[in-house]
């Protein structure tokens, strides 16, 4: 395995960690999540790479905006 | 061909829409993202699903010009929605990058390429982000 190919996984795992700590945030400040349960949301943000935060995104859309709480 | 009044109110209402914080302007963002994430693996698809026809080599070229193209979800969410969302759009689409710098790309410098086009986004996307909030400040 080269050095660029190192690079890679590590900078995947960065964009991850950057990503789910966003998304997190974002689900511990909100009042009310799709399914009303949040830690379904937090195991699938933080174990399903990539996927799992695409589908929070798209089941949050206010996310960019309106309130937290809506 | 002049357009009519009529038309003209209906073009600056579909724009009003689209440049608006909403459920729409939200999922055609992530249509937008999609179809180019579509369109940045098309070359693969094509291969995967053997389509002789659609085998043009632009597909399997350097993927600069095809990654340029997500400058335009980036814009956009920087624009309507936020710095966060212009941050969050560059990390997804770092993030599709990824598995053709790994896996696919038979050119040098995958990863530095990918790097300042992803520099230049996020700093494209942080300052219309700017611009439009300094602009919105200023017409309140």
């Amino acid at each position: 395995m080269g050095i660029d190919r190192i690079f890679l996984i590590i900078l995947a795992g960065i964009l991850h960690l950057v990503l789910a700590g966003m998304l997190l945030e974002d689900l511990s400040n909100r009042k009310r999540v799709l399914g009303r349960i949040k830690w379904p949301w937090a195991v699938v943000i933080i174990l399903v790479v990539f996927a799992g935060s695409l589908l929070y995104l798209l089941c949050h859309p206010k996310i960019f905006y309106g309130r937290k709480d809506e | 061909m002049s357009l009519k009044g009529d038309e003209v109110n209906g073009i600056r209402k579909a724009l009003t829409k689209l440049t608006r914080p909403n459920a729409f302007s939200y999922y055609l963002l992530f249509l937008i993202w999609a179809v180019l994430a579509l369109f940045y693996y098309f070359g693969e698809i094509v291969d995967l699903a053997g389509w002789e026809a659609l085998r043009w080599e632009f597909f399997y070229s350097v993927h600069d010009v095809h990654r340029l193209l997500f400058l335009i979800p980036v814009i956009y969410a920087a624009y309507v929605f936020g710095v966060k969302a212009s941050i969050i759009i560059n990390v997804i689409s770092l993030m599709a990058f990824l598995p053709r710098a790994l896996f696919v790309s038979a050119y040098p410098d995958a990863l530095a390429r990918m790097l300042i086009f992803i520099l230049v986004s996020g700093t494209i996307g942080y300052l219309i982000a700017v611009l439009r909030k300094t602009k919105q400040r200023t017409q309140q």
